[in-house]
This record gives structure tokens, C-alpha cells and sequence, in this order.
């Protein structure tokens, strides 16, 4: 790991820009996280659901009467009960406009079955007992027929005529139509291009599989008629009022959520679940704390699924080879249900980036929603700017190649030039920085493509295949602007600060720590974060899109600005002198031209309270992370067996505050696109069973087959729309790595004449294009 | 898991009292504990082979290398004695599963459960390799009888194997989730010739290949694997179609044929 440009002062070995060790491993690696399942509350019963082991059918019988009578249940709950009681809906959020003005229609999300089913591990029932094993029991008498229907399970055909109809409702399971951009500008300029490249490809479905199953635990306090829910979510403050006002029914200040310690998120976590009012409703029902954790097998068919795009592409090019429309169509799937952001994220979180690092001066995009005999589907690390720069980069790849041009120049002379920045693209979007040609020149030289040829030959000799390939990937941080910080001091020179995000393994106990660190003065160890109650925090936005460092760095920035004027005030008081006559540094108020001073913790012990403070900041845009990433693989003609065997990344990630994490931050998502690159993929059969629901049959990318990666980063470009100068970085690493590592192996094999690849690209998926090209 | 007894005898004659319908032996439970776990097996009474000193361990006798039972694959692996006198054995234990799995897993688990994947087969049927149970002595021509199907009878506990000290090769191609083979080839050379035996990818499980162990029997050098039939119908499934593993095995022949003939050379 290097930088590019060291532009920051040094603030001492933990201050800002530092590679401080993660504060919170200690505890992780040695067995002492507080993670959901380690919550063991008195009393507690433990919750099981009974699922579907049918993709579609009319429910025939369901009759529970003998599970309600069996030893250690005490509550069995059903659908029926549920609807009767109107909590049986899961509402979606982001319902999609469609380009009749219409808002698109919502199937009900039921937490437990009613009359239908729809997709298998869909919940049925819920029952309550002393023990797993008794519940389990219990889930075995109940009398569960269904009358089996067709099912549509597969999003690339769902939307063909003559497929079951996944809801009754929804003609031809088309859930939505959305469009954006300009349709006879993007004609025009396909009629009158001088060369027109498509490409139609397959993002998939994958299963996000945080180490950490989903978990709900749900206390219900009867003095006080208040719910706690405790469970691993990426911030407690929407489930929080979901909870209170869809199932609950409470006034939103009688639940709380809290979110212990997290072992991945990945977008997964973000938003609720079926369980969730399940255990709720049962612990107020029983005035019992009810406890449910997922098996690992569980967790695979009910986690929410990502990506999952069918993608057609087409690129309008002037006889110079410059872009002159870009025209999408997209059929995202859905899964059964809308899940809450589901229909945003092949919409208006793929348009963000659409037309990635590019000048498209035409752009066209169609996305229909597709609904399938699945589970649904949602956000998963990067929720569409994955699919749309997969595609876009892909697509730069094939017109390079179809048209003879150099890839590295042919999209050189289709970036968008720095002098235009701010950008404001045929997406809608403003792209406030960037300088794409800095990043290229230094990834191109680490990774030495200038000599590649060299190494190809050398593998040639081996027999292998060896090809290079890059993607230059931006992404749009997303979610709530704002944020908020509060600091309280706690007069032992230590102080608390609290957050509205949530840390799922990312190190926000140190960065933030070092950042209120640097910012007062103080050492690391003098102050504490806290995350993960909305009771002592009222509000946050939580952790995804990215939008962590960018927005509580800017709170802790504003609170730590505050503290410190009303310090030099209360200090200016203490030493009977003009405000404007001290001065802060590195923790310490003096006054100018003495030698009077005060530490600022000491300070605050002299005035309990006083320095107390809060503050919630709003950053003024989103930022726009990019880089470019170079894999090279070799791949065995004989087997199709890949190995990546260079992966060179250089990132512009804006400021750093902790480059450490930041570096793991691409490892875990490099790792992640990768795996969808090349092993991972859901396999439904075509009665919507899930046919690799287990770790014995679904490939997760391992250490021993993942390369060494070379990070590096750029500084020399700070995000110009929030005062800490950072981009944010989580999602950046699974969004570059699939297409590079793709646009490589189809370097490896044009020769052959292969001109595309699909993911997952196994060894038999390899070796079969090489049977059919030869 | 459903509610079973379970019980940790000392001896073999124990066990041997106790096993029969319903009444299962444990080894290293890398099939059986998940099984259990999924409520997918309800035996009466578990019997735990893990207290038994005599099912472990590894020992020459008779110009044969005999290891136990109850032996775990990083034992074999590692053992200087199979290291030198069955190298192909102890790289193919060290290839089974990951560290955990090498740690409880055991060769007579491996052998008695008959996993068309499983690696061990392999070899045993490759090296012609004796079974020896409690009951009686049997040869690894005789004790693979189909998938998940063996000689065995119920009641019938595999107490060591016994294997020759011959040159071998061992080579898989991994099924990248579980890391069983999607095709693997063992190879040694015997008084009577080559023996290839081939795992991961018969529909009836390990199968020796007396096409490629004819024509290596009749040129030594021989080395066009592709060319030659492979009778048995291929395994077909999310991972791997048969062509795939045809080519698989043909693949994996021919690397690992080269491996034996540095080893002979």
C-alpha cells in the first residue's frame, strides 16, 4: 500500500490520516464480541418458523392445533391471525413511478403466508418454545398442504409470455416499467452513428452471506408497554418505526432497537424482515422475551438476494470513436416480494453511474421490474452501481476490441475531461471531482501493462492463456445526508461521542475515535464511540451506500468545532481574558502570549456538562469515489481453471483518515466481486427450488484462490461537496473487481474468438465457450 | 437434531456388541454430524468410535503399511511412513477438505460412507488396498458396491486398512464449494501393472479405468488419454456436466500419469 500524494499533516500516530489499528479486534478475535446471539436474556423462548417447501400453490390445510398442544410451545402464530390484526405487511419504501404517471402497484409482503405461497422459505408459521429442539418437534405436527402451481423462478424468462404468473394481480410479472433519459435524443443518435456495439449479459443472482445469521430478539416490558428489539441491522431507526407503527402499533418512543456488535451488513442487514415482527408480536403476546436466530442453511434460502440483472447494452459511437448515446435495458429481478428497496435499486441507484466515467451526450434507459418464485431481493454492497458499471465496462471492452481500438485509449478519449468537472451527466448526476487520466497513468504503470506482452508469452509457454484487463468504475455514495454527533463528557478525562451509523465490521470505533481524537486533541483512548440504541441516539441514518465517513466525519467535525469555541469562551471566563485571546492546540487552551493553559479535558471536569454538545451536519452532496482496478489472469485451456494472478488498484477515495481500513474496506470488496466473478451464483431449478443452498454446494471465494492485491490511492483529489474532503469507500472494491477480472479472461481467450463471458465464469463455463469457439 | 443415547465404548468388541439397526457408529462425523444436524438421520443410539485406541494409528507390518480406522487425514498426511512408502496417499489425505476437516475426519469413515466424491475410495481401489473390519478381510475390489453402498454389513465395523508400498499419484480437481472432487485420479503401478481409479465423477461412484490402465500397461510412455472411452455414465449436477467431467478425468489422468513416471523414473 502506498499513496500517491502525502498531503496531510502528521496529527501524531493516531491523528488524522494515520493507519491506526482497529480499537475493536481485540475484542473480536478473542472471543469477546457482544454479537446478537450472545444476548441471552432470562426467561427467553425460542422462536422457529416453519417455511415453504413450495415455490407456488394455493395453501390447502394448515392446521397447527396439534403443534399448539406439544410439549414446551406456548405460542404458535399464523398468517391468518396476522392479517386479521392487519401486521401481516411488509411495506416497501420505494415504490417506482411509472412512465404513465402511475405509481406501480404493491403486492402485499406478508410476514406469514396467507392463502398462497410464493416462493420457498417463505414463512408459514411461527412457533414459540422452551427450546429449539421443541419447537422444532413442534413444526413437524403441523398439517401444511398446498396445492402445488407452476412457478416462475428464473428473472431471464419470467417476463416471457406463457410463464406462470407469479401474482394474480400483475400481468405477465412485469412489477414495473421505469424510464429515464432522453428516448428520441438516444434514436437520433443511434441513426446517425457511425458504428452501433451491443451487449447483452447476465449480473447474478448471488447470496450476500455475512459470517453473522439474521437474528431478531424481542423483550416486551408490560409496566412500561415498551418493545426491545434487539437484532444485527445496519442501523435500528427504520425498523424502529416500521415496527412501532405497521405491527406494533405503538407510539414510535415505545420501541427500541438495538444493534449489538455486527459480523457484516453488506446492504443485507439494512432492511427488515419477516422475523423481526414475528418476535415482536409474540413477545408482547407471551410477555416474554422470544429469541430467533437463522441456521446457516436458512440464512441462505431467506436472505435477501443480490444483483440478479438481465442487461442489454448498446453504445452509439461517431466515426472517431466517441460516444454519442448509451441506450439501457434492464430486467431486474425481484424475487416474490418488494422488499424495501428493492425497486430503487435497478432504477435510481443504477442510473446514478450509468454512464460511468464517460461523456455520453445521449442516454436512454429502460428498466422493467421482474417478479420471480423467489425470495426477494434487494441490496447487496454497492446496490446497483455494481450492475450498471459491470455493464458499462463490459460494453467499453467489447466496442474496443470489436473496433480494433486500444481499450486503455479508446476510453481515454470518452472520459470526461477534469476542466468539466462539476459534470453534470445524461444521468442526472453531478460528478463535483475527479481526474480519471491520473488515476490510469498510475494503475497502468504499477500494473505494468506497457509490459504484458512479455508475461503472456511467458505463460503461453506453460500452456496457459493470459490476458489483462481493467475497469474504471465510479460510484455515487447514497442515503440520508445528514447526521448527527453527540458528545458527552464524562469527567474522568474520558468523553462519549455517539453516531448514527452502524459499524457491521467496518472499524467505525476507530476511525471515529481517531477523528474526535484529532480534532480535540486528545488521545484515542480518551474517547469512546457509541452506536446502536435509538434510545441514546435518536436519530441516524445507519450504514450503507457508502455514506459513513462522508457523513458522521462531518458531524464529528462540527461538534468538535463547537466544543472547541465554547471551550476558548469558558476557559476565556476562567482566566479573566478576551475570547479572542485564546487559543487551541492540540488539546489545550492558552492564552496568547502566556503561559496560562488548560487541557480541554481538564476543562471540562472543572465544568461538568458544560462542554456537552451536539451537533448534526448535512453534507451538501453525494461524492464520487472512482478508480481503476487491472487483473490478470491465467487461464488452463484444458480444465477452464482461472487463477488471478496480478490485481492492481488504484483508488481515489478523496481524503483518508485511516488508510488501514480503507485498505481492508477494497480487500473485502475486490474479495466479494470476485467471488461473483467467478463462482458465486444462486441456482434455482425450475419447480423454484433452491438447488445450492449450503456452503457444500454454493462457491464463496476462498483466501487460497484470491491474489495479492496491490492498493494504492490517490489524495490529489479531494470531494469537493463535504468539508473532510473523503469520498467514502465500502462499496468500491465490488464494484471495479467483476469486470476487470472479466474483461481479462476475455483478453485471454479473443484469440480464440471468445468475445464475451458471462459470470459466473467457472472453469467448466471457461472451457465450454473454448469447446464451442474451437 | 432429534434426541438419540449415545455411548463412547473403549474397545472394539464393545461397539461391536452395541452397533445394528438404528444403533450408528460416529467417526469423525464430517458427514453424520451435519446429517444429525439437519434432522435427516433419528438413530436409537450414537456409538462413538473416538475412545478406541486400537481403531488409530499407523504401523508396517508385512511389507504393508496398515493404518486405522479411526486415523485422521492430517495423521495420514503427515506421517513420515506414508509419506515415503504411499506418497500419492499422503498428498491425497492432505488435499481432503480444509484443516478442520483433515483434524476429524477418518479414513474408515471415508471408506464405510462410500461418497462418490470422496478421495479415499480412490485410492484404496487403486492400490488394492484390504479392508479389514471386525468380522473379516475384504478387497477393495470387493467393498465398493455403488454410491454410498459398501460390502458392509450393518453390524460390521472397519477396524484398518492395509495398504502396499508402491509409487502413487493422487490429483483432483476441486469442486470449488466443498472441495470433493469433481473428477480425481489416483495412479500406482503394481506387480500387474497400472491401476487408475477414478473418483467425483461415475454415476456409481469410484470406478478403476481399464481402458487408460490397458494402454499404459502396453505402452509405459503412453499418454493420449483423450482418446481413449470412459465407459461408466458421468455424474451430472449444478457443479459439472458429464462432458466436463469426462474432460476432467482424461485431464487429470494424463498430469497425474506424469507424476507416477517421476516417481517410477
Amino acid at each position: 500500500m502506498s499513496k500517491t500524494v502525502p498531503n496531510q499533516s502528521i496529527a501524531g500516530k493516531f491523528g488524522f490520516g494515520q493507519p491506526v489499528r482497529r480499537v475493536e479486534d481485540t475484542r473480536f478475535v478473542t472471543g469477546h464480541g457482544c454479537y446478537s446471539d450472545d444476548v441471552a436474556l432470562e426467561g427467553a423462548l425460542t422462536g422457529y418458523v416453519l417455511r415453504s417447501p413450495y415455490a407456488a400453490g394455493r395453501i390447502v390445510t394448515l392446521n397447527v392445533d396439534d403443534a399448539r398442544d406439544a410439549a414446551g410451545v406456548h405460542l404458535v402464530m399464523t398468517g391468518e391471525e396476522l392479517q386479521k390484526d392487519n401486521t401481516n405487511h411488509l411495506k416497501c419504501g420505494t415504490l417506482v413511478k411509472q412512465p404513465d404517471g402511475s405509481t406501480m402497484y404493491e403486492p402485499q409482503f406478508p410476514v406469514l403466508a396467507v392463502d398462497r405461497v410464493y416462493h420457498v422459505g417463505q414463512a408459514v408459521a411461527f412457533i414459540v418454545a422452551d427450546s429449539l429442539n421443541d419447537a422444532k418437534n413442534a413444526a413437524e405436527m403441523i398439517e401444511f398442504d398446498v396445492e402445488e402451481s407452476d412457478a416462475a423462478p428464473d428473472f431471464c424468462t419470467a417476463l416471457d409470455a406463457g410463464q406462470p404468473k407469479v401474482h394474480d394481480a400483475v400481468a405477465g410479472n412485469r412489477a414495473f416499467e421505469w424510464r429515464h433519459g432522453d428516448q428520441s435524443a438516444s434514436e437520433a443518435a443511434f441513426a446517425k452513428a457511425a458504428h452501433v456495439v451491443e451487449l447483452t449479459l447476465i449480473n447474478n443472482r448471488i447470496i450476500s452471506n455475512p459470517m453473522e445469521p439474521r437474528i431478531a430478539i424481542a423483550e416486551w416490558d408490560e409496566e412500561t408497554q415498551k418493545l426491545t428489539m434487539t437484532a444485527n441491522t445496519q442501523g435500528g431507526w427504520p425498523l424502529k418505526s416500521r415496527l412501532a407503527k405497521d405491527f406494533l402499533k405503538l407510539p414510535s418512543e415505545q420501541v427500541r432497537v438495538v444493534t449489538p456488535d455486527v459480523g457484516g451488513g453488506f446492504g443485507t442487514r439494512a432492511f427488515p424482515c419477516p422475523e423481526q415482527p414475528m418476535v415482536c408480536l409474540a413477545a408482547r403476546a407471551l410477555k416474554r422475551p422470544v429469541k430467533w436466530v437463522a441456521e446457516r442453511s436458512e440464512n441462505m434460502l431467506t436472505d435477501l438476494g443480490g444483483r440478479a440483472h438481465l442487461s442489454t447494452a448498446r453504445l452509439a459511437l461517431d466515426e472517431n470513436h466517441k460516444i454519442t448515446g448509451l441506450d439501457i435495458h434492464l430486467r431486474a429481478d425481484l424475487g416474490a416480494f418488494l422488499s424495501d428497496a428493492a425497486p430503487f435499486i435497478p432504477t435510481g441507484a443504477m442510473l446514478k453511474v450509468a454512464t460511468g466515467v464517460y461523456d455520453v451526450p445521449a442516454l436512454n434507459v429502460l428498466v422493467e421490474g421482474v417478479y420471480t418464485n423467489t425470495t426477494p431481493v434487494d441490496a447487496y454492497r454497492g446496490a446497483g452501481r455494481p450492475e450498471a458499471i459491470y455493464l458499462m465496462e463490459r460494453l467499453m471492452d467489447k466496442a474496443a476490441n470489436s473496433l480494433g481500438q486500444d481499450r486503455v485509449e479508446f476510453r481515454r478519449k470518452n472520459f470526461i475531461p477534469t476542466e468539466a468537472m462539476p459534470y453534470t451527466a445524461a444521468s442526472g448526476t453531478t460528478y463535483d471531482d475527479g481526474n480519471f487520466n491520473l488515476v490510469l497513468d498510475d494503475v497502468l504503470t504499477r500494473a505494468d501493462w506497457a509490459g504484458f506482452e512479455a508475461r503472456r508469452q511467458a505463460s503461453a509457454a506453460k500452456g496457459l492463456k493470459r490476458g489483462i484487463g481493467l475497469c474504471y468504475y465510479i460510484e455515487s455514495t447514497l442515503g440520508a445526508p445528514n447526521e448527527t454527533c453527540a458528545v458527552t463528557f464524562m469527567g474522568d478525562g474520558k468523553l462519549e461521542f455517539t453516531v448514527g451509523t452502524q459499524s457491521n465490521g467496518q472499524g467505525h470505533e476507530t476511525a471515529f475515535a481517531q477523528l474526535m481524537a484529532d480534532r480535540l486533541g486528545v488521545d484515542i483512548d480518551q474517547v469512546r464511540m457509541i452506536q446502536g440504541d435509538t434510545d441514546r441516539i435518536p436519530t441516524g441514518g445507519g450504514t450503507g451506500g457508502s455514506r459513513s465517513m462522508i457523513t458522521q466525519s462531518t458531524a464529528i467535525n462540527g461538534v468538535a468545532d463547537q466544543i472547541i469555541e465554547k471551550a476558548k469562551a469558558l476557559a476565556a471566563e476562567d482566566f479573566e481574558c478576551a475570547v479572542e485571546d485564546m487559543r487551541f492546540e492540540a488539546g489545550e487552551l492558552s492564552v496568547a502570549g502566556t503561559d496560562r493553559r488548560t487541557s480541554i479535558m481538564g476543562l471540562a471536569e472543572k465544568h461538568p456538562g458544560a462542554l456537552d454538545d451536539t451537533a448534526t451536519t448535512k453534507i451538501r452532496d453525494n461524492s464520487y469515489p472512482n478508480g481503476c482496478h487491472v487483473a490478470e489472469v491465467e487461464i488452463d485451456p484444458e480444465t477452464g481453471q482461472t487463477q488471478v494472478v496480478n490485481y492492481t488498484i488504484v483508488d481515489d477515495f478523496g481524503v483518508l483518515l485511516n488508510p488501514m481500513l480503507v485498505e481492508g474496506q477494497v480487500h473485502g470488496g475486490v474479495v466479494q466481486g470476485l467471488g461473483q466473478a467467478l463462482c458465486e451464483q444462486v441456482v434455482f431449478d425450475e419447480g423454484g427450488q433452491l438447488v445450492n443452498g449450503s456452503f457444500m454446494d454454493y462457491a464463496m471465494p476462498r483466501a487460497d484462490t484470491m491474489p495479492h492485491m496491490d492498493f494504492h490511492y490517490t489524495e490529489e483529489v479531494p470531494c469537493t461537496t463535504n468539508d473532510m474532503g473523503a469520498k467514502g469507500c465500502g462499496e468500491a472494491g465490488s464494484i471495479a473487481s467483476p469486470a476487470a477480472v472479466i474483461n481479462a479472461m476475455i483478453d485471454a481467450l479473443k484469440a480464440d474468438g471468445i468475445a464475451e463471458l458471462d459470470m459466473p465464469a467457472t472453469p467448466q463455463a471457461v472451457w465450454r465457450a473454448l469447446q464451442k469457439a474451437a | 437434531m432429534y434426541e438419540f443415547d449415545y455411548v463412547r465404548p473403549t474397545t472394539l468388541q464393545e461397539a461391536q456388541d452395541l452397533v445394528g439397526e438404528d444403533k450408528k457408529l460416529l467417526a469423525g462425523g464430517q458427514t453424520y454430524m451435519p446429517t444429525l444436524r439437519q434432522r435427516l438421520a433419528m438413530p436409537e443410539l450414537l456409538i462413538d468410535l473416538n475412545a478406541i485406541p486400537v481403531l488409530h494409528g499407523i504401523c508396517e507390518a508385512d511389507d504393508r503399511i496398515s493404518i486405522g480406522a479411526m486415523t485422521r487425514h492430517a495423521e495420514v498426511a503427515s506421517d513420515g511412513l506414508v509419506r515415503s512408502k504411499i506418497p500419492g496417499l499422503a498428498s491425497m489425505a492432505g488435499g481432503i477438505g480444509d484443516p478442520a476437516v483433515r483434524h476429524r475426519g477418518t479414513l474408515g469413515g471415508s471408506l464405510a460412507n462410500n461418497d462418490p466424491s470422496a478421495c479415499y475410495p480412490a485410492a484404496v481401489l487403486a492400490l488394492n488396498a484390504v479392508v479389514h473390519t471386525s468380522k473379516r478381510s475384504i478387497e477393495a475390489k470387493d467393498f465398493f458396491q455403488g454410491l454410498f453402498t459398501t460390502a458392509l454389513d450393518e453390524d460390521e465395523i472397519i477396524s484398518h486398512v492395509t495398504f502396499p508400498s508402491v509409487p502413487c499419484a493422487y490429483l483432483k480437481f476441486k469442486q470449488p464449494a466443498s472441495g470433493f472432487a469433481l473428477a480425481g485420479v489416483f495412479a500406482c503401478k503394481l506387480d500387474d501393472g497400472f491401476r487408475l481409479a477414478v473418483t467425483g465423477a461415475g454415476q456409481e461412484g469410484v470406478f478403476r479405468w481399464q481402458q487408460a490402465e490397458a494402454a499404459l500397461n502396453n505402452d509405459a510412455s503412453f499418454g493420449d488419454f483423450k482418446s481413449l472411452a470412459l465407459e461408466p455414465d458421468m455424474i451430472e449436477d449444478v457443479h459439472a456436466d458429464a462432458d466436463y467431467r469426462s474432460n476432467l478425468v482424461r485431464v487429470a489422468a494424463g498430469r497425474v500419469v506424469a507424476q507416477l513416471r517421476e516417481q517410477l523414473a
